[in-house]
């Protein structure tokens, strides 16, 4: 594979891999599928620290108002995920107005999804001193601080300048996809 | 007076089950036990013998006093309380909980936004209050300097009223939410009486260690505040970057199975035995 650039001014960063009974390899080619039959992807996740309406939404608006995409990396890791049969029926924008999941999208065991473009495939380098916390409370900590523990996604902006001027904490990423409007979704 | 832990926490556990779930959707992130106990203490001591009310409370610290005092685990506290909260699952949890645990003759519940002008029968009601409203990191502490003005038009001269925000000096925008706030405070007549350096931790997951503090307050002239409806430009971002304050009330379904399991959640699946009928 070829290495890309690590030049997003904007990324989504999440570590990944089995999720809901379904090995990662088997996740990508089925979202792959869904790209091709409707145009977008859901991509489903959990967690606390990335609410679709309070952190994704506004993060992903201010920096395509900043002229920035928003790119999702994704970092494979050996992940414990619980097996779940349970499918997402419905999705909501804003919590208030549910619609049923578009014919085509299959999310499971994901009480949100991020809305993504098409999946790429490709090595990335991700140096996570150079990224900060772009959204919610703790915004403005460095990355490489940030990302640790029970913390496995974030919202993150680059940095031009690095703290302390040196070093680096390179994150090797798999596979990329931009995220497209509305970018976060709740599910039910 | 020492207070006995194991009661204490028991006494809490039975409002913590009785809490509706948060909805992050309007910064609903509920205070931990332990430190909620604390809190509780806290107030009940310093509103010991007054009527206080309470502008919203996801966190049911007010519950939570009522209840250590019927329980005589806090042997003072308020005489009253009044919870207000644009929650109607809120106001209904209050209301059932201290109708349940006989505590209804301290406290109350009743559906009110801040977005609205108070009922006038209410202003200057009480000699105390307390607020835990939207940290305003986004809107320059405007949720809270609203929350304040009203709850500070809620109190008379020689009121009490207990401010809890975000107060971390490794983040600026808490320290600058901290000083609006009692630049609003002091400009509506109050003065700092007391405050509690941050201490109570929050089911927050994206900022696990940010702590908040609580100022004690006390009103020393007339506010001079108007009470009107909330003006639009207040809105924006009250909930946090890109959420304004959109919703009126959030209404609760009416059901009969309140403090029940939802069985939309689980089925039950039926012993099978040779022989069984």
């Amino acid at each position: 594979m070829k290495t890309i650039a690590a030049d997003l001014p904007a990324i989504v960063f999440m570590k990944v891999g089995r999720h809901a009974g379904e090995d990662f390899a088997a996740i990508i080619e089925r979202k792959m599928k869904e790209f091709e039959q409707t145009g977008m992807i859901f991509w489903g996740y959990g967690g606390g620290t990335m609410h679709p309406i309070q952190r994704v939404q506004p993060f992903a608006r201010m920096m395509i108002e900043q002229g920035a995409g928003l790119t999702l990396v994704m970092q494979p890791i050996d992940s414990r995920h619980p097996d779940t049969k349970v499918v997402a029926t419905e999705y909501s924008k804003d919590g208030a107005h549910w619609e049923p999941i578009p014919r085509g999208i299959e999310v499971r065991g994901s009480r949100y999804a991020l809305v993504l473009g098409e999946i790429r495939p490709g090595e990335l380098e991700v140096d996570l001193l150079r990224y900060r916390v772009g959204a919610g409370p703790s915004a403005g900590r460095i990355a490489s601080d940030y990302v640790q523990g029970r913390v496995d996604k974030a919202c993150l902006e680059r940095v031009e300048t690095l703290p302390g001027g040196t070093g680096g904490n390179l994150i090797k990423v798999a596979y990329t996809a931009p995220l497209k409007e509305p970018y976060a979704v709740l599910l039910k | 007076m020492p207070i006995d832990l194991r009661l204490a926490l028991n006494a809490v556990s039975d409002v913590v089950a009785n809490r509706p779930l948060p909805l992050r959707e309007f910064d609903q992130i509920y205070m931990k036990v332990g430190d909620l106990i604390l809190h509780a203490e806290f107030v009940a001591r310093r509103f010991a013998g007054r009527n206080v009310v309470f502008v919203g409370d996801g966190d049911a610290i007010g519950l939570a006093i009522a209840h250590l005092m019927q329980e005589k685990v806090l042997d003072r506290g308020p005489s009253k309380i009044l919870i207000l909260d644009f929650d109607e699952r809120m106001v209904d949890s209050v209301r059932s909980f201290a109708a349940d645990y006989d505590c209804a003759d301290r406290i109350d519940a009743q559906l009110y936004n801040v977005v609205d002008e108070l009922p006038d029968k209410l202003l200057g009601a009480f000699d105390g209050f307390h607020i835990n409203p939207p940290w305003g990191q986004h809107n320059k502490g405007e949720s809270v300097a609203v929350f304040l003005e009203r709850a500070i038009q809620l109190i008379a001269l020689g009121g009490l009223g207990v401010v809890v925000i975000a107060d971390d000096p490794t983040l600026e925008w808490t320290q600058d939410v901290l000083r609006r706030s009692q630049s609003v405070a002091v400009q509506a007549g109050l003065v700092v009486d007391e405050m509690i350096p941050p201490i109570h931790s929050y089911h927050l997951d994206d900022a696990p260690e940010l702590r908040s503090c609580a100022i004690v307050f006390r009103k020393v002239t007339d506010d001079r505040l108007a009470n009107d409806p909330l003006a639009d430009a207040r809105l924006e971002n009250f909930y946090g970057r890109g959420n304004p304050l959109r919703v009126h009330y959030v209404r609760e379904h009416a059901n009969v199975a309140r403090r029940r399991a939802d069985d939309r959640t689980y089925e039950l699946e039926p012993l099978s035995r040779g022989g069984a009928a």
